[in-house]
């Protein structure tokens, strides 16, 4: 019989978030070997492996099918792959983990204070300095797509794997695109979001993978698990998995 | 797998025997540095390369097309204003919706032509035919006008900071639309009302805020130039673009059908608003003469909006669709900025054309 893998967040606050959430359903979840152990088990579900991992890995391992159900959020799916989207159904919301991508810009740009001044200035950013107005960002995929449909197309990225919000102090590019709980960092940064400025709104989700090998026993077991956090999400999911 | 009468080997062979009667053929490395084509075609092209990167995080892809590499080649050559022809027929690689990443282009690039008029009548005839080696005889053909739309642009009642946004977004019909709103009903203005009237003290200001966030006030946007901008939102808001500019606009955008046709409605439409456009006319009807003779069969459609949404091209461009699907099958055009957006001291005018091997030969298998 093949078993379920269910992959949570390894550590910090996310993982203890999961954690909860899940034993609220009435599926607490042990990790026997402690922090420094990466398998897990559920007491009310035996024949489910839990796998802990850190939630970017888990969204690449969800497209990829390498693991059939994780909690990770919305944004680090399209991040990992430009239509990752389509290879996974976001089966819940947990109602943690809330984060908005956003568009931040300096507060001394006192004319932008939407989406289509940031258009016009990357036109005329390029007509004045003979360059491209620069964007810092880990999220290569949204940014991109976002500003096409506004039309924005006089811009470059800047890959930013940390302390995106600096990149405008340091020269590195003239605005960011991040993620943001409470908008503190971006205060503390002098940096402001355009009023259409949200990407996109994520949470932590329960998800799914198409891509996984669906047998019979795991659909079962799937089922199982889901109906815990809800009756009637089981069926509901697997019938998107397979649509 | 459909059958179809074609030697595909010998169409390839006949082609690029066809290529070199007019071009030297050349075969540009198919590994090149990423920067040449964000560097002129920024974000948009991002999504499409095909990238890796080297030990020392030099960002390279794989040639997304020939035509960029070779105006760089050329470039370096040292040989910049000289005449040049060349062609190409190889792999080209791309991250697409659908088919394979890897295929086939040929194509001819033409720099510092004698006579750029000419070498896009040969070059527009090329394709044509080359669409006809595979069977495809009645292509639909898709002209645009670049020079058209900007000297209507250059002569249009409009502030000149509109102008080159408003030509940054030709050929991208929805933010081109949702630009023209925006003049023609502005915004309610929503800069704060508090901050200070004279430019002076506002720049002082933007300049002491950027001071405070860390921001350098040499490089990236300078405070002038942001009260320069928050003024003439200001303005807009307060004093629309005359109605007629936008309405002007509008209508000449609009103007997409059978090309004589169309080419008498922006005729009309510039008798109508007093904005001369005789000479860009001139050409295009020029142009369309000569294919109802050259290419009586094939039909020709105007659309005065049409164009790659990059700033490179001055002059007519085209596109081949096959007749039935509508997909395209070759496209080309007049280029005369590319070789000075990348750092030619001067204008070189420039013809190419660019032709999807495996769509024809799609094509003919159906």
């Amino acid at each position: 019989m093949s078993s379920l893998l269910l992959a949570v967040p390894s550590k910090g606050r996310l993982e203890q978030d999961t954690r909860d959430a899940f034993e609220k359903a009435g599926l607490k979840i042990d990790r026997p070997g402690g922090a420094r152990s990466y398998l897990g088990t559920i007491e009310a579900l035996p024949e489910v492996t839990v796998r802990f991992l850190s939630a970017s890995e888990i969204a690449r391992e969800l497209i990829s099918g390498k693991i059939d159900l994780g909690v990770t959020g919305e944004d680090l799916i399209h991040e990992a792959a430009e239509t990752g989207i389509n290879q996974v159904v976001i089966a819940k919301p947990l109602n943690f983990g809330q984060a908005d991508v956003v568009v931040a810009l300096p507060n001394s740009w006192i004319d932008v204070t939407a989406m289509r001044d940031l258009a016009d200035v990357a036109s005329d950013f390029r007509h004045r300095h003979g360059q491209w107005l620069r964007v810092a960002t880990k999220y290569v995929n949204l940014t991109r797509r976002y500003f096409s449909t506004h039309g924005i197309a006089e811009y470059r990225i800047v890959e930013s794997l940390g302390a995106t919000e600096a990149a405008p102090a340091s020269g590195a590019a003239e605005l960011i695109v991040d993620i943001t709980s409470s908008g503190s960092t971006l205060r503390a940064n002098e940096l402001k979001v355009p009023e259409d400025g949200v990407i996109l709104k994520s949470e932590a989700n329960l998800v799914a993978s198409k891509t996984a090998n669906w047998s019979e026993d795991k659909k079962a077991q799937l089922q199982a698990l889901l109906d815990h956090f809800r009756s009637g999400l089981g069926d509901a999911t697997v019938s998107e998995l397979t649509a | 797998m459909a059958k179809t009468e074609i030697d595909f080997d010998a169409a390839r062979a006949e082609l690029s025997s066809r290529i070199a009667a007019v071009a030297e053929l050349v075969s540009p490395d198919i590994l090149q540095p990423a920067d040449l084509f964000f560097d002129l075609a920024g974000e948009d092209i991002g999504r499409r390369l095909m990238l890796t990167s080297g030990p020392d995080g030099t960002a390279y892809c794989l040639r997304p097309d020939f035509t960029l590499p070779i105006a760089a080649q050329y470039l370096a050559s040292g040989e910049v204003g000289q005449t040049k022809s060349f062609g190409y027929l190889g792999p080209v690689f791309r991250q697409r919706d659908y088919g394979p990443f890897e295929f086939d282009q040929a194509g001819l690039e033409f720099l510092a032509p004698i006579n750029s008029d000419k070498t896009f009548t040969e070059t527009m005839h090329f394709a044509i035919e080359a669409c006809a080696l595979y069977g495809e005889t009645m292509p639909r053909l898709h002209l645009g006008a670049v020079d058209l739309f900007e000297t209507l642009l250059a002569k249009i009642d409009l502030p000149d900071v509109w102008r080159p946004r408003v030509r940054d977004r030709f050929g991208h019909d929805a933010a081109m639309g949702r630009l023209l709103d925006r003049l023609a009903v502005p915004d309610q203005f929503d800069g704060a009302d508090d901050l200070p009237q004279s430019d002076d003290e506002l720049t002082k200001m933007v300049a002491a805020d950027m001071e405070a966030a860390g921001l350098s006030p040499y490089s990236g946007r300078q405070a002038e130039e942001i009260v320069a901008r928050y003024r003439e939102k200001q303005m807009l808001a307060k004093a629309a673009v005359p109605a007629k500019t936008v309405r002007i606009l509008r209508e000449f955008l609009s103007i997409a059908g059978p090309a004589h046709e169309q080419a008498f409605r922006v005729a009309a439409l510039a008798k109508k608003v007093g904005i001369d456009l005789e000479e860009p006319l001139e050409k295009l009807m020029g142009r369309l003469t000569e294919l109802k003779a050259a290419a009586p069969k094939i039909e020709v459609e105007f659309d005065a909006g049409f164009s790659p949404r990059l700033d490179y091209y001055t002059g007519h461009v085209f596109e081949l669709t096959a007749n039935k699907t509508g997909e395209v099958l070759a496209s080309g055009g007049q280029y005369d900025r590319l070789l000075e957006r990348m750092g030619a001291s001067d204008r070189v005018s420039a013809v190419g054309c660019a032709i999807w091997l495996d769509r024809l030969e799609q094509g003919a298998m159906r």
